[in-house]
């Protein structure tokens, strides 16, 4: 695993639209972190009431694998484009 | 080594001779491909281009498409919490569409097996309207 996308990039232009953007997304990282903390917490909590049932017991395990498909989404790359309109989406 | 040693002493012993025994060597030499060097492909990739033929516009129009195969590994470890009446619920609607898939059945295991074969593929279709191309690098 290794480690979250840094930047997104992301454009989308026609004949309505002219959106260029570069979001710094690790900004967001400490934000997300206390987040993910919090949540992790309530999860913990869901995990020893629900625990009878099979779902509770895998609660706790939503914010590790949610940041691995974060992480995940680096390098991805999503380039649609003709001559009137562009969709494009990157992660780095 | 060994292998060398006894080539150079069939050549000494004029058993073979010196064009053989380079090809000989030649084939000692060559690091046969075992499954272990196989390189795990990281990435699946897509691209359409299509056909110039009496389009203008059309070197303006593609796709490429660059998906992280870690990323489908993640979604499926994520897939793995969905809770069972929620997984019912996608596999009716999947198969109200003519898609006869069950989330349930996707297992680690599987999909890793499915990474690794991918490596081996390559789909190249070509027809009048463009290019398509299906690859893992």
């Amino acid at each position: 695993m290794g480690c979250p996308p840094l930047v997104m990039r992301f454009r989308i232009l026609n004949d309505k639209n002219n959106i260029r953007l570069w979001i710094p997304i690790f900004l967001l990282y400490p934000f997300l972190l206390v987040l993910a903390l919090v949540v992790e917490i309530l999860a913990l909590a869901a995990f020893i009431l629900l625990w009878p049932w099979e779902w509770g017991r895998k609660l706790p395990l939503f914010i590790p694998y949610l940041f691995r498909v974060i992480c995940a989404l680096r390098e991805l790359e999503v380039d649609i484009r003709n001559r009137w309109e562009t969709f494009f989406v990157s992660f780095k | 080594m060994e292998n060398k040693k006894r080539i150079l002493e069939m050549v000494a012993e004029n058993k073979i001779t010196v064009d053989e025994a380079a090809r000989l060597l030649e084939l000692v030499e060559e690091p046969a491909e075992s499954p272990s060097t196989k390189k795990t492909p990281k990435y699946l990739r897509v691209t359409i281009r299509p056909s110039a033929e009496g389009r203008a516009d059309a070197e303006y129009e593609r796709v490429n498409v660059r998906v992280p195969l870690a990323l489908v590994r993640a979604g499926v470890k994520l897939t793995s919490l969905i809770p069972n009446d929620a997984a019912c619920k996608v596999d009716a609607a999947l198969k109200e569409k003519g898609i006869n898939f069950s989330l349930k059945n996707i297992k680690e295991d599987d999909v890793e097996q499915l990474i690794n074969a991918l490596s081996d593929l390559e789909v190249d279709i070509e027809g009048g309207k463009g290019k398509v191309n299906v690859f893992t690098e």
